[in-house]
């Protein structure tokens, strides 16, 4: 074998290497269409058999209400602008209480890790309330707080303060004993090893309870809002019930739908640009 | 088996030791609540500037040792003293590593290099240039902006060696520090360890079950017997430095003293 012929093989090998790579990521990319192309048809297919079962008449529009009436609801509403108040209303119930839900719970996680005895003598007492169905507080809060804005709010802290507060502690509690041995080995304080190793750390476990925690403060002001608001979404939701609007329902359903994706995106937004340091996205 | 040679090392000036063991006996808690003898009387004198290393069976308490130095652990009886102190917590003069990197996985290579003096209040311009240093020197200067899961096992341990060495301590304790490595890689990073290590001579004091580690990175080599562990043979090892550890293996003195590490080891491990 001359050395001519050898590199005419390894450079054949890496040209077949190459192609083969090339039509793997084409591969994946045709996949990557048809599946969204069959998720657009199955769409087409539910919403055109819903709306064709209407109008021939296999169900009761009463009921189920139409795709085409849905559509002509939320283009009223956005033209006639009436449904904005009542977005921006449950958009700020839903960021206030979840802001200071989640921020009460991660304080509240922190502070009983510290303090062990702090915990256990508060362990019983969360656990009841964590238990409790706290929608069944509703009426209480509105009371308490009124039927505006306020007891929307508390309802929402209510859910997040919870899922935020056991989702530090087990950030805390999970992670690599390792970090804290070397961390104290290198001669860490107990203020440091919790400031700089155990919070940092426990930062994806609190993300992912803040994704949980934004879907649950939205779930606690809707429900508020339907018990006894003046606006919102919720509010609008048990009007056009109550009025025997299914179209209204429907619609209204779609825009919290989208206010949910919306939340839940920044959140995951704002998880990845923080947790860069664990590469691929999890 | 008697015929262990067992070489001790001269007794240093007391102003001149690094680490006392005196005396120490330790047991642990087994988990059906009775206590399990791991150290029995166990007493040697490290003097400053010397590389020792600890060897024995697992489960020996060479560890233990170790952590009781590293002020990680009291001893039941007996004392230990670094630097003429009784160790009761861990010491910001002694530089401990482990078998695993431990490096924060939120901070770059550079960031955790400079934890320690982070720690220490040092501010940040001298941290800063204490981090180009040590990067450089372990020839990672490209990838000081790297987290840790981008960087090979050996990579990693590299940073470890040197974020211990960033808080300048005047004593190491290392545990087994290269036993997470592949063979090649092992090498290349005691050859590298060494050549820092020639430069200011520290204190060492080196935990590692592997014995051919200890003969070609130590001054001198303890075996322990198995649990309890007791002192079976104190070993000079009196090779030539600078060594590399890659060459030595070949050497006929260290080929010998490897086999008298080894007797003593069988024999330790045939103890009462």
């Amino acid at each position: 074998m001359t050395t001519g012929t050898e590199v005419t093989a390894s450079g054949r090998v890496l040209d077949i290497l190459e192609r083969s790579e090339a039509e793997r990521l084409a591969r994946r990319r045709r996949r990557t269409l048809s599946v969204w192309t069959t998720r657009a048809i199955v769409l087409a297919l539910f919403l055109g058999a819903w709306q064709w079962s209407v109008d021939a008449g296999l169900i009761d529009p009463f009921f189920f209400s139409q795709p085409s009436a849905i559509a002509g609801f939320l283009e009223e509403e956005i033209r006639d602008g009436s449904i904005w108040p009542h977005v921006i209303v449950t958009l700020r119930e839903t960021l206030v209480g979840f802001a200071l839900g989640a921020a009460a719970g991660v304080a509240a996680g922190i502070v009983r890790m510290q303090f062990p005895f702090v915990a256990d003598v508060s362990n019983p007492f969360l656990t009841i309330l964590n238990v409790l169905p706290r929608v069944a507080l509703a009426p209480m809060f509105i009371i308490w707080f009124g039927i505006g804005e306020g007891s929307k709010v508390a309802l929402a802290v209510s859910l997040v303060f919870f899922i935020l507060m056991l989702s530090t502690e087990a950030g805390i509690r999970t992670l690599d004993r390792e970090l804290i041995v070397t961390m104290r080995a290198l001669g860490a304080t107990d203020r440091q090893l919790f400031w700089k190793v155990m919070l940092p750390g426990a930062v994806p476990a609190i993300f992912s309870g803040m994704r949980l925690g934004v879907v649950y403060a939205l779930l606690a002001v809707v429900v508020g809002e339907m018990i006894s608001a003046q606006m919102g979404l919720g509010q609008r939701i048990a009007f056009y019930a109550a009025s025997f609007r299914a179209e209204g329902v429907l619609g209204t359903i779609l825009v919290l739908a989208m206010i949910g994706l919306v939340l839940n995106f920044v959140v995951v937004r704002a998880e990845a640009v923080l947790l860069k340091w664990k590469g691929e996205p999890t | 088996m008697d015929t262990v040679l067992t070489t001790v090392a001269p007794t240093a000036a007391r102003e001149d030791l690094a680490i006392r063991v005196e005396g120490v006996s330790h047991a642990f808690p087994t988990p059906d609540g009775k206590a399990i003898l791991a150290l029995d009387d166990v007493s040697f004198d490290v003097p400053r500037g010397q590389f020792i290393a600890l060897v024995g069976a697992s489960g020996c308490g060479k560890t233990t040792i170790l952590n009781m130095a590293a002020g990680l652990l009291q001893p039941v009886a007996g004392s230990v003293t670094v630097n003429g102190e009784r160790i009761l917590r861990p010491s910001r003069r002694t530089g401990y590593m482990f078998a695993r990197d431990g490096l924060l996985p939120w901070r770059s290579a550079r960031s955790n290099i400079e934890v320690g003096l982070e720690l220490r209040g040092v501010p940040a311009a001298e941290r800063a240039s204490v981090g180009t240093r040590l990067l450089d020197m372990i020839g990672l200067s490209a990838f000081g902006h790297a987290y840790p899961w981008q960087l090979s096992q050996g990579m990693r341990q590299r940073v470890a060696i040197a974020r211990t060495l960033a808080v300048d301590p005047d004593t190491l304790l290392m545990d087994e520090p290269f036993a997470a490595l592949d063979a090649q890689t092992k090498l290349m990073l005691q050859g590298e360890f060494l050549r820092i290590w020639e430069r200011d001579r520290k204190t060492v004091l080196f935990v590692t079950h592997d014995l051919s580690e200890a003969v070609a990175l130590s001054d001198r080599v303890i075996v322990l017997t198995r649990r309890p562990g007791r002192i079976q043979a104190d070993i000079a090892i009196d090779l030539s430095r600078p060594r590399d550890p890659e060459r030595i293996r070949f050497d006929a003195r260290y080929l010998k003293l490897s086999e008298q590490v080894w007797q003593a080891l069988k024999a330790g491990e045939a103890a009462p």
